[in-house]
């Protein structure tokens, strides 16, 4: 924290103080006002009974699940993955790299798009899959495909992130001290990095959850099977409102949880070297 | 006995050394920055892998380039303290100890006693439930060094171990040092570049220069000019 | 180093900053307000043979939108526009996609200096726009009860809404018919996949009914049940579903007949419905109250209404109202 306030110049200080407290109110108040405003929209009463829909469950349901699967994949392959990407130089590495950041500029709906062309039932690869009866294309697998599709790079730079700028020094001593890379990956790599991969996982769990463009195009809107609460959001907009103002407050408080176990995360010490 | 024969083609020029270290002995590398001293540890220990060569450590082949032998890391049995002591800051001092003997998966009773007997040596007993990451520069040394005995290792190799410690932590490494090595007589292999260092601790000293052997002999015998050799 | 200059220079691009965000963000809301300029006469009125002359009302002096009671959050995001006194700003509901691009075109041909701009959606997702602050000029309505709650809420001028033409549904298949549909009875058979629209959409509420008559009338209500599980999706618009048959991911899709019939030759297979159990979608055309720009609306609407603009909605397949 700089000390300019400290400064003897007393009307620029004053100024300058004025100048950043309006900034930082203004700033704030056009983040929070619309979040706060959901809630001041629907009563307690409404909101806890419209908890009881079977509309607000399913879809509650539906994205808890899909989400907890989409973050399960892309922790299990993205691990090594990023743990060989970032510690081998392999041909084509530079092309891998970009690839991995794609999803996060590719507007959602176009990824659904490309989604549905490749796995579609007449998709390039979908049409080889139909001819042994497998679909892809509005079914929950579509949902956690496209949420992995948009939220892996999330965890996939922070674990690459983490492993480059872990100090190569622990585990060669672990190495030179007689233990095999699969121990040395267990025993040191990941607990030395486990609170950055942590604070990835969440972020990639909050964007699977909040997935609305790539589901709707490839999987559909189904309540029940592909209906997810971006969704039944969006739906419940032009209907029954009740519902739409519910869902929306069960995602913003899902998303204050989320903020707040990364900043937690984040402010403990991680030594990497 | 080690016997080093490295040849490597380094990039602004060859390494190329050959030495021999006694059982009980401690050889001293010396050499300016980028000499190659690190990368000669790292060729013994196999974290690196020489153009062509042959290291041995008492009669067992780690690697020969002749015959396309070439130990994995793991099983040469070496300890091994890098330049960034690598303690790991996540475990206890204990632990940091133990994790060569559980990595061989030896006893537990094995293990305690290995680990007891070193704390004793390093004379960090009361750190023993401490974690790593709360220890001071010079206790992390011994810790390392402690680590790194633990293993009973063939052959003890030490990269720049005493710069960060104060006179009084480094006075008591070197003592552990020279203890362990002539206790378990085993060879040593120690870079630094202060003077002083080689002149309490080494039995012989190498020099490096830009891949090559300047000078060899004993730490008494050292020519006044290389007495500058810059850090 | 005079650090206070820098002090000085930082509060001066913060305060600026702060400015232009809120200019920023005044103007957002500007634009669904309507500036209060004074509405121009209508320009001279080209002779129309047939067209009968709407009779204007005096435009209000100040246009500003109701003030719904409630400040809901629009989903679905407000075109900026910034309202002319030429171009109108029409909402249309989606099903008019093709057809409202020559209806524009013939627009202007017939009203030199007028034009329209087609904003088309689901109609649901419009209402609610418009019930949230949306500007617009003209709603074309696909439902009627949507059309009611519009002018129970007081957005309509209530006479100017006229039933503007009518539509049926129909099924269509994709060209290569991959689920060997033949008959509606096919609906049912297990494996195929339909695609219709939400309830909440009005061609979404057709099929339900056109369902719940065939299964009164032809079919039972195991046929019922069959066709509604072999629903993959509920679209948010008639178009979509169009597309989704189209793109071949379906096998059969609940759509109006005139997005078949205008659809290019060999698009899709259809299958008829049975007028006796197929549903009538009535579409509305009204002026809303907030129009900035009633003369040139009330001659969209004398347009639209007019034997070219219900000639060309003929030629893409709306009926006429009966």
């Amino acid at each position: 924290m700089t000390r300019w306030f400290l400064r003897p110049d007393n009307s620029r200080r004053t100024l300058a103080v004025i100048g950043a407290a309006f900034l930082i109110i203004v700033v704030t108040l056009y983040l929070a006002l619309p979040v706060a405003a959901l809630f001041f929209r629907i009563t307690p009463d409404l909101f806890f009974s419209s908890l009881s829909d079977p509309e607000v469950q399913s879809a509650l349901r539906l994205s808890l699940i899909t989400s907890i699967i989409s973050l399960g994949i892309v922790i299990l392959v993205g691990t090594p993955f990023a743990y060989f990407h970032s510690r081998t130089a392999y041909p084509g590495k530079m092309i891998v790299d970009t690839l991995i950041d794609l999803p996060l500029v590719l507007p959602p709906a176009v990824a659904g798009v490309a989604l549905l062309v490749l796995y579609g039932r007449v998709g390039f690869i979908g049409r080889y899959l139909n001819l042994f009866g497998i679909t892809l294309a509005f079914t929950t697998v579509a949902v956690i495909m496209a949420q992995i599709f948009v939220s892996s790079p999330f965890y996939l730079r922070q674990a690459k992130s983490l492993f480059e700028q872990l100090d190569p020094a622990y585990e060669h001593t672990a190495r030179t001290l007689g233990a095999s890379p699969l121990r040395i990956f267990a025993t040191i790599t990941i607990p030395l990095t486990a609170s950055g991969l942590v604070s990835g996982a969440v972020m990639t769990f909050g964007r699977a959850l909040g997935e609305f463009g790539a589901t709707i195009m490839f999987a559909g809107n189904l309540p029940g099977v592909t209906q997810t609460m971006p969704l039944a959001v969006y739906i419940g907009m032009e209907g029954n409102f009740i519902v739409g103002i519910t869902i929306s407050i069960l995602l913003v408080l899902i998303s204050f949880a989320i903020m707040i176990v990364v900043r937690f995360l984040a402010s403990r010490e991680v030594p990497l070297a | 006995m080690l016997e080093a024969d490295i040849h490597k083609q380094l990039r602004d020029f060859s390494l190329n050394v050959n030495f021999q270290v006694k059982p009980g002995e401690i050889l001293i590398l010396m050499g300016e920055n980028g000499s190659g001293k690190s990368t000669v540890l790292n060729s013994i220990s196999g974290l690196l892998t020489p153009d062509t060569g042959s290291v041995s450590l008492a009669g067992t082949l780690l690697f020969n380039s002749k015959h396309a032998i070439d130990m994995p890391v793991e099983d040469r049995n070496i300890g091994y303290v890098l330049q960034n002591p690598a303690v790991f800051p996540h475990l206890t001092v204990r632990e940091n100890i133990a994790y060569g003997l559980k990595a061989r998966h030896k006893a537990k009773d094995l293990v305690d006693t290995r680990i007891n007997h070193w704390l004793m040596v390093m004379e960090i007993e009361e750190l023993a439930q401490v974690k790593a990451s709360n220890l001071s520069g010079g206790q992390k040394q011994k810790v390392a060094l402690a680590r790194a005995l633990a293993i009973e290792p063939g052959l003890l190799m030490l990269d720049e171990p005493f710069t960060a410690l104060d006179t009084e932590s480094r006075q008591s490494v070197q003592e552990a040092v020279r203890t362990s090595v002539s206790d378990l007589q085993i060879p040593c292999l120690v870079v630094t570049h202060r003077v002083a260092d080689a002149n309490n601790l080494g039995d012989r000293v190498y020099i490096l220069h830009q891949g090559f052997n300047r000078w060899e002999g004993r730490p008494s015998d050292m020519p006044d000019g290389e007495m500058q050799l810059p850090a | 180093m005079d650090k206070s200059y820098h002090v000085y220079r930082f509060t001066a691009i913060s305060i600026v900053c702060a400015l232009l965000i809120i200019a920023a963000f005044f103007a957002g809301c500007t634009t669904t307000t309507p500036q209060p300029t004074t509405v121009t006469a209508a320009t001279t009125v080209p002779v129309q043979p047939t067209t009968t002359t709407v009779v204007s009302k005096p435009a209000p002096t100040t246009a500003m939108p109701l003030t719904t009671t409630s400040s809901s959050v629009t989903v679905t995001p407000v075109p900026t526009y910034a309202p002319s006194t030429s171009t109108l700003i029409v909402y249309t509901a989606a099903s008019l996609k093709g057809v409202s691009t020559k209806l524009g075109t013939q627009f202007s041909a017939a009203y030199p200096g007028h034009s329209a701009v087609f904003n088309l959606d689901g109609t649901q997702a419009l209402k609610t726009q418009v019930e949230n602050g949306a500007y617009a000029d003209v709603f074309i309505s696909a439902s009627n009860s949507y059309t009611n709650t519009l002018k129970s809420e007081g957005y309509f001028i209530n006479d100017t809404v006229k039933p503007l033409t009518t539509n049926y549904l129909i099924v269509i298949l994709p060209a290569s018919n991959p689920g060997k549909i033949m008959t509606l009875a096919d609906l049912a058979k297990p494996g195929v996949k339909i695609a219709m629209e939400d309830k909440t959409v009005p061609a979404g509420t057709a099929t339900y009914a056109v369902l719940a008559n065939l299964s009164k009338s032809t079919y039972n209500q195991d046929w019922n049940k069959s066709v509604f599980s072999n629903v993959v999706t509920y679209e948010t618009s008639e178009p979509g579903v169009a597309t989704k048959v189209s793109l071949g991911e379906v096998d059969a899709g609940f759509v109006y007949e005139s997005t078949f019939t205008a659809a290019p030759k060999d698009s899709y297979l259809a299958l008829n419905i049975p007028k006796a159990d197929n549903y009538l979608q009535t579409y509305t055309i009204g002026v809303l109250k907030q129009t900035q720009n009633t003369g040139a609306a009330q001659e969209f609407e004398s347009f639209m209404l007019s034997s070219v603009g219900q000639q060309t909605l003929k030629d893409y397949g709306f009926r006429a109202v009966s």
